[in-house]
């Protein structure tokens, strides 16, 4: 099981990702065949952190004008089927970036992932989530844990 | 005559980094204003960097942007060692080079192959070109994942380079890490000629075409090479790096977080690979020569459009630069380190580096001590952006005359100069001068 925390933390609550990856390598340090990894602010880097794992699951901040601290669970299909456009220059939609994986790294074809979306209030540049943000990360991160158990 | 206003208003630009939009106002069948909007906040970056020793330089700067930090990390060493009086050892200074070919071939992938490509291929996004292009969109994402390699294997990371340091490198990489390296170049070079020969099947639209001055630094030695010290532009001049205020003005506008910039003439310029080749694609050889000539067969040709080809010659040229650094540095003798000892003093110091974008330029001031004074920072898409807007105002006014079609048709055209410029607004944003 590969687990990976999306985003950056010197920019606010688009480092709640990371901050996930935090709680569950504390939380998880001697638990065999799971990593958490921090995953930064390109998903095209998936496949450097993939060690064949079949299953990934991704911790990323989310915007969708949900009230703040709002987590959003999207199961393999629903993640893969969300039509986005592209907003970045340097980094293509997380879903379409896992499309794209799956195309240029045959072997990856068959991960099934599974995606922890957190909606956050600010990303500007800050260290630290708001306390709406970090209280939804520890929810995360206790709801992984107990899904590995 | 009307003279009732017509606005185009494109209010977030997709596949753009960060975010902007671009805003026409057409009066009276004339374009009274042509503005790209820069909403992305200021990062105060050099701000930050105000107070703290020259060492935590880097670890700051770079976060400027994680697609760009190879960049901003050559370029901020560049600036501390000339500060210090330290000269790079012939090691230290091929890894670095090899460090800022990883980080092209990465940025230029992406750009080229996931970005610009559907627009000229008429697909909405490379998932959608997948369809007709299988191969092609599987091997472009090899090819930045091979950019990517190489960033760890010599920064220690993919993003935000821990390895590099002043005075040298903590750790030097293994002969037979380099040997894979080199052989996944070389691999990678036979299906990034297939994708010369697809561009060149496709006629670039010229309607943003006009005459544009051309920056680009000098390349340290004969050679295409993305380092140097001197200041040249399309016109003939030429100016040594440490006395670019001289040479670049910014500026600020109402309608952008990000400066703008001209040369003290007041003319805007452009930089990136187009300026790069324009000033010294005849340095070329190889492959990388053949695919200028194929791409650029009447030259290069003042058409921002024609952006995305230059960096496909570049791609090229990556490719087989980074063999040949690769090459010299496996004829050096294996070793874990490589630092050299320098004596802290106060003292001032420019660096400049061609990154994927164009010219970035470092300066820093610190005392005695070691405390940073002062710091500043011009990236490429701050010096472009004045340069995009004439582009647009020309686009616009070509189309508006030649009845381009549809509101979305026009809109697409002139997302399409925008995006040639391949522009990243994060790095753009964070200009504070102290």
């Amino acid at each position: 099981m590969l687990i990976v925390g999306l985003g950056n933390p010197l920019m606010g609550d688009d480092g709640v990702g990371h901050a996930v990856v935090e709680q569950l390598r504390r939380s998880l340090a001697d638990r065999h065949g799971v990593r958490a990894e921090y995953g930064d602010t390109d998903a095209l880097r998936l496949p450097s952190l993939w060690h064949g794992e079949e299953e990934v699951w991704l911790v990323d901040a989310v915007s969708s004008g949900a009230p703040p601290g709002t987590i959003h669970r999207l199961d393999h299909e629903t993640l893969l089927a969300v039509p986005q456009e592209h907003h970045h220059a340097h980094r293509l939609s997380l879903p379409d970036s896992l499309r794209w994986i799956a195309l240029g790294v045959p072997e990856m074809a068959s991960v099934r992932y599974r995606l922890w979306g957190i909606e956050v209030r600010r990303v500007a540049p800050a260290e630290g989530l708001s306390p709406v943000v970090a209280a939804a990360a520890e929810q995360v991160a206790a709801e992984i844990a107990d899904r590995l158990v | 005559m009307s003279t009732a206003g017509r606005s185009i208003v494109i209010p977030h630009l997709g596949r753009v980094e960060g975010h902007g939009g671009i805003f026409v106002k057409v009066v009276g069948g004339r374009v009274h204003e042509v503005n790209m909007d820069i909403f992305e906040g200021s990062r105060y970056y050099e701000a930050l960097l105000k107070g703290k020793h020259f060492l935590d330089v880097q670890g700051v700067i770079t976060r400027v942007c994680a697609i760009c930090s190879a960049g901003h990390t050559v370029a901020a060493l560049a600036a501390l060692e000339n500060a210090l009086g330290i000269v790079s050892s012939p090691r230290v200074f091929k890894m670095r080079g090899l460090l800022t070919l990883g980080a092209t071939i990465e940025s230029h992938a992406l750009h080229v192959f996931a970005l610009a490509l559907p627009d000229f291929l008429g697909f909405d996004s490379v998932i959608a070109m997948a369809e007709k292009y299988p191969r092609e969109v599987a091997f472009a994402l090899k090819l930045k994942q091979l950019g990517n390699r190489i960033q760890e294997l010599i920064g220690g990371r993919a993003v935000h380079p821990v390895n590099t340091l002043v005075g040298g490198f903590g750790k030097l990489p293994r002969h037979r890490d380099l040997e894979e390296i080199r052989s996944a170049l070389s691999a990678a070079q036979a299906p990034l000629a297939g994708f010369v020969d697809l561009a060149a099947s496709i006629e670039v639209p010229d309607f943003a075409a006009r005459p544009t001055v051309f920056v680009a630094l000098r390349p340290h030695e004969d050679g295409y090479r993305f380092r140097g010290s001197t200041l040249c532009t399309s016109r003939g001049e030429e100016f040594p790096v440490a006395e670019y205020r001289d040479v670049v003005r910014e500026f600020t506008v109402e309608h952008s977080h990000a400066k703008h910039a001209a040369l003290a003439s007041g003319e805007t310029y452009m930089v990136g690979s187009l300026a790069r080749l324009a000033l010294w694609g005849d340095r070329l050889a190889g492959q990388a020569r053949t695919a200028f000539q194929r791409l650029f067969p009447r030259g290069v040709e003042e058409n921002v459009l024609t952006n995305t080809w230059a960096q496909l010659v570049e791609l090229v040229h990556c490719l087989e630069r980074g063999q040949q650094v690769c090459e010299e540095l496996l004829g050096l003798p294996e070793e874990e380190r490589e630092m050299q000892e320098y004596d802290v003093r106060a003292g001032r110091g420019v660096g400049a580096i061609e990154v994927p974008r164009g010219t970035l330029i470092h300066e820093y001031s610190f005392d005695d001590d070691g405390i940073i004074e002062s710091a500043n920072v011009i990236t490429p898409t701050a010096q472009n952006l004045a340069n995009t807007e004439r582009d647009l105002r020309a686009a616009v006014e070509r189309l508006l005359a030649s009845d381009v079609g549809s509101e979305s048709t026009l809109k697409l055209k002139l997302e399409m100069v925008a995006r040639a410029y391949d522009p990243c607004i994060s790095c753009s944003v964070h200009v504070t001068c102290l």
